[in-house]
């Protein structure tokens, strides 16, 4: 019964993708014998105009995906061990950016894949006003003329709505509030009109109604270009309001992946279940409100635990738990689970 | 600033009584440090809390709900207003007396890492707070830094480490031992649990809640986060550039909001379930060294008519354990509506 991880990728079900991760492993050597698999045979998928949201906690594997997508993890001690990423580029040629040359992949980032951050403040020069950093990206990839760039930077602090966008944009990132400087990070995203966004937690720095502004931003942009989106997050609520599938990671390895409707209603895999009930929430009838914490600690990625990863912390664990390692399965329209007992347990 | 107004009540006889408490922060410039205005940060706050009572303080960033909870421990020196703690007069106490008095009023922090001298094992942190508030005799601190870190979920023998070796949400239990060490009766805990993964989050949620009931701690809890704040806290106070929008039972307001400012936070939380009717507020906090004349929220407020601008509005009992800053009664907002 038990079955090996699998290497293929599930079945995409809307179109050709535009990104296709194929049993990805990043690895950091953390000294001469331990090693960190940060992303262990992890395969993902996403069509023109989707936007896939990667959920987990810290140390699941979530940012490395995405950073291993952008090509910023090819240097020790990171180390990609097996994988491959096709990227389908706007000239119609499909890549696998793991073994393209560095200069073309210079091409493609900030270009045809952009990337934002969590924390603006780190990823924004302090010493440059914001139009101006906008701009650089415009004339680097675009060859625009200074004028032109400029000109367009504008246009883009309005489109992310920022308010007197000419005076904003000769502004610096100290002047800017956070969420102000989240949305000049978005505008530098945009600037060349990606096929591919990356947001890695957006929107965890900013207050619940900024982080609201943010979010419809982000869904109104995407509804006007054809842009994919990999929408990286810890929030589980979050991601019912962008995603159109989600993928949940523990340690390592997507655990369950699926439209997010599904997903969210009928989660099979008892982390997705276990961390949902984590999230502060009322109960409709008794109007009372609580949390539920997961047993057991979160697995030591240096030595996580054989069989499934989840098993010492599962309620549902049962003896072949323990010793084989479980494949995503299919449970149907497109629903994958990486658990041996899902039918039982259902 | 409405004197005439009953002060939101504590559950019980408060242990805990703030009333008209304001700080504000002087804004200098030049060589000669000339103060050229005020940053408002807190202004006219009433509150009270009652022995084993947690209050929940929810606003954005800028709000004053973090100068709020050092004011009330007096970590900064109100501008004005009372604060009695169990009939002392927190306000007006000598540095001495007041260092003694801290041993009562215990804080942690959103960054247990920052809070953490990272040069000192666990157990010396704790020993130190207990040495320092003299809570037993030399030859028991061992014994009670064991105990206290059982206590937290931790095992005696970390005691011996750095904080560096623990994870984010061991160095808040951590932290929260230390305050717990000088046996406190009051705690304020600022974003305690705001840097954590939801599922440790989760963990240490449960933790203090255990802790308040079993040594009955006063709390106020201070946090961005509605849902955590619903779950943990009995009553709760939504902070607005400096003011109380609206405060009373937490299951109350959560349900029935009568502030519009209140909806819209609640509003503006992410939710699984699907929510036509979100209220994106446009714009952001102003600030507080201008705040607007009237109702400070006016400027954001969809609802705002001319008389919003003219005076400050009271706040006003709008129904059992409900009060609210705002003049209109005639917009429906919330759950019910």
């Amino acid at each position: 019964m038990p079955e090996t991880v699998t290497a293929t990728p599930p079945p995409h079900p809307a179109g050709t993708p535009i990104l296709r991760i194929d049993n990805l492993c990043t690895w950091f050597d953390i000294d001469e014998d331990r090693v960190l698999r940060a992303v262990n045979g992890v395969s993902l998928s996403l069509a023109e105009g989707e936007t896939l949201a990667v959920v987990g906690e810290s140390g699941s594997g979530k940012s490395v995906t995405g950073l291993t997508v952008m090509r910023l993890l090819m240097r020790s001690p990171a180390r990609i061990v097996a994988g491959s990423v096709h990227f389908a580029r706007k000239d119609g040629r499909t890549v696998d950016l793991l073994t393209l040359p560095e200069a073309e992949m210079r091409r493609i980032r900030g270009s045809e894949i952009a990337m934002i951050f969590q924390d603006p403040m780190s990823s924004l020069n302090p010493v440059f006003p914001v139009g101006e950093q906008i701009a650089e990206g415009l004339r680097l990839h675009r060859q625009m003329s200074r004028g032109a760039a400029r000109t367009r930077a504008t246009e883009l602090l309005e489109l992310v709505g920022i308010a007197d966008p000419a005076r904003r944009a000769d502004e610096y990132p100290h002047q800017l509030s956070g969420g102000m400087r989240q949305r000049v990070m978005i505008a530098m995203a945009l600037a060349c009109d990606p096929r591919l966004l990356i947001a890695d937690e957006p929107t965890t720095a900013l207050d619940v109604t900024i982080q609201a502004q943010i979010m419809e931003l982000l869904r109104d942009l995407q509804r006007r270009s054809r842009m994919a989106m990999i929408f990286v997050t810890h929030d589980l609520n979050l991601v019912a309001e962008i995603a159109d599938r989600v993928a949940v990671m523990y340690c390592g390895q997507v655990v369950e992946e699926g439209p997010v409707s599904v997903l969210l209603d009928n989660p099979r895999h008892p982390y997705t279940r276990a961390l949902l009930q984590c999230i502060p929430e009322r109960d409709p009838e008794t109007g009372r409100a609580t949390v539920r914490p997961i047993a057991g600690k979160i697995a030591n990625p240096l030595a996580p635990p054989e069989g499934c990863r989840f098993h010492p912390r599962c309620p549902h664990v049962a003896d072949i738990c323990r010793k084989g390692e479980p494949g995503l399965q299919d449970s149907g329209a497109g629903h994958m689970t990486r658990c041996l007992r899902w039918r039982e347990i259902a | 600033m409405t004197a005439a107004a009953p002060i939101p009540t504590a559950t019980a006889a408060p242990l805990l009584r703030a009333t008209g408490v304001s700080k504000h922060f002087p804004i200098t410039r030049g060589l000669l440090s000339r103060t050229v205005g005020h940053v408002r940060a807190v202004e006219g706050i009433d509150l009270e809390i009652a022995q084993g009572e947690c209050l929940g303080v929810v606003g954005e960033s800028g709000s004053g709900k973090s100068t709020l909870g050092r004011v009330i421990l007096r970590l900064l020196d109100p501008t004005a207003g009372q604060i009695a703690f169990d009939g002392t007069d927190v306000a007006s106490l000598s540095p001495g007396a007041l260092r003694a008095f801290r041993r009562h009023m215990q804080m942690i922090f959103q960054d247990p890492f920052a809070s953490l001298n990272p040069r000192m094992t666990v157990g010396a942190s704790i020993r130190e707070a207990m040495r320092l508030h003299r809570v037993c005799e030399p030859s028991e601190l061992d014994d009670r830094v064991a105990g206290i870190l059982g206590r937290v979920g931790m095992s005696p023998d970390h005691a011996s480490r750095y904080p560096k070796a623990f994870s984010g949400g061991q160095r808040q239990r951590i932290a929260i031992a230390r305050a717990l060490a000088v046996g406190p009766r009051f705690l304020v805990a600022d974003e305690p649990v705001s840097a954590l993964d939801v599922s440790i989050q989760a963990e240490v949620i449960e933790l203090l809640q255990e802790l308040r009931r079993d040594f009955a701690l006063a709390t106020l809890f201070i946090s961005h986060d509605l849902s955590v704040v619903e779950v943990v806290a009995e009553r709760v106070m939504v902070m607005y550039l400096g003011r109380t929008m609206e405060t009373g039972d937490t299951r109350r307001i959560f349900a029935r909001p009568h502030h519009p400012y209140t909806n819209a936070l609640l509003s503006a939380i992410p939710s699984r379930r699907s929510r036509p009717d979100r209220i994106v507020l446009k714009g952001e906090i102003p600030s507080p060294s201008n705040p607007p004349s009237g109702c400070v929220f006016r400027t954001r407020c969809r609802h705002a008519l001319p008389e919003c601008a003219a005076a400050v509005p009271p706040m006003r009992q709008i129904a059992p354990g409900q009060w609210s800053a705002c003049i209109r009664d005639d917009i429906t907002t919330g759950a019910a509506s």
